[in-house]
C-alpha cells in the first residue's frame, strides 16, 4: 500500500495515517466465535515497521490531506504518535506518525 | 486613559478575561470529537470555518481542576504571537460580558471587575510552558 493517507476511526475520532506504512489488513473477529467482538471493531492493521494497530474501521485511502502540524503548545494535549491535524469532509482528524512506532489502544 | 476590551468567561469557579481582540467568535454546542489518549487539557477537537480545531478546557490551562462536565461554550481564539499564532477553542463554561480594564491588568494577570476577582489572561503565553 503506497502514497496517500489511510484514514481509520478509532474511539470515534478519524485518524490518518501515511498509507506506505501500512503494510496490512485484516480481520481479527473469529469465525469460530462471531458473536465475541474483537477489541478496536476486530479490525487490525500491520505496520511496515513491525507491530499492529487496532483500529473500529477502515473508512477510505485519502490521495491528500491539508495537514496543520501541532504547535509546541497543542503537542501535550494530544496522544503521543499525533503528527498534526486535518477535516475531512468536515470532520476533525488527528494524523498519526508511525515513524517512532508510538502507538495507543 | 485608555482602556482594553476583554471578554469575561466563567470556567468553574473561576471568572477569566480573554482580550476581546484575540476572540474570533463564541460558539454554544460545538459538536466536538473527543480524542481518547489525549491529555486532561484537551475536550476534543472540532471544525470551525474549514479548518480543525483543537478544544483546550480553559480551567485546567489556568490551573483550576474541573469537574467531570464538559464545558459548554467555545470561544474561538488567537494564541500565541507573530507566525506561532493559532486559532484555538477554549472551552469555558459561560461567557458573559465585554467590559473595559486597564492596560496594567495584563501585567498584573488579575482586575477586580464589580468587586470580584478576575484572572487576566495572556492569550500570547497561554498555554506555553515558561
Amino acid at each position: 500500500m503506497t502514497g496517500g493517507f489511510l484514514i481509520v476511526r478509532r474511539g470515534g475520532t478519524l485518524w490518518g495515517l501515511p498509507a506506505d506504512q501500512v503494510s496490512g489488513i485484516q480481520r481479527t473477529e473469529t469465525v469460530e466465535k462471531p458473536e465475541v467482538p474483537a477489541a478496536g471493531g476486530g479490525i487490525e492493521l500491520r505496520l511496515a515497521g513491525g507491530g499492529r494497530l487496532a483500529v473500529d474501521a477502515v473508512l477510505t485511502l485519502a490521495a491528500e490531506l491539508a495537514v496543520r502540524p501541532l504547535s509546541a503548545r497543542l503537542r501535550p494535549h494530544l496522544p503521543a504518535g499525533s503528527a498534526g491535524l486535518a477535516l475531512l469532509a468536515g470532520e476533525p482528524l488527528v494524523l498519526m506518525t508511525l515513524a517512532d512506532r508510538v502507538l495507543h489502544d | 486613559m485608555s482602556t482594553t476590551p476583554y471578554l469575561l468567561v466563567r470556567c468553574g469557579e473561576k471568572v477569566a478575561a480573554l482580550p476581546a481582540a484575540a476572540v474570533r467568535r463564541v460558539v454554544r454546542g460545538t459538536r466536538l470529537h473527543p480524542l481518547p489518549g489525549a491529555g486532561p487539557g484537551l475536550i476534543g477537537l472540532a471544525e470551525f470555518a474549514g479548518e480543525p480545531l483543537a478544544v483546550l478546557d480553559l480551567a485546567q490551562l489556568l490551573g483550576e481542576e474541573r469537574g467531570s462536565s464538559r464545558p459548554p461554550v467555545t470561544v474561538v481564539t488567537w494564541l500565541g504571537s507573530g507566525e506561532e499564532r493559532e486559532l484555538v477553542g477554549l472551552g469555558v463554561d459561560d461567557a458573559i460580558e465585554v467590559v473595559e480594564l486597564d492596560p496594567s491588568a495584563l501585567a498584573l494577570g488579575t482586575a477586580l471587575v464589580g468587586g470580584r476577582p478576575v484572572a487576566v489572561v495572556d492569550t500570547e503565553r497561554l498555554g506555553v510552558e515558561a
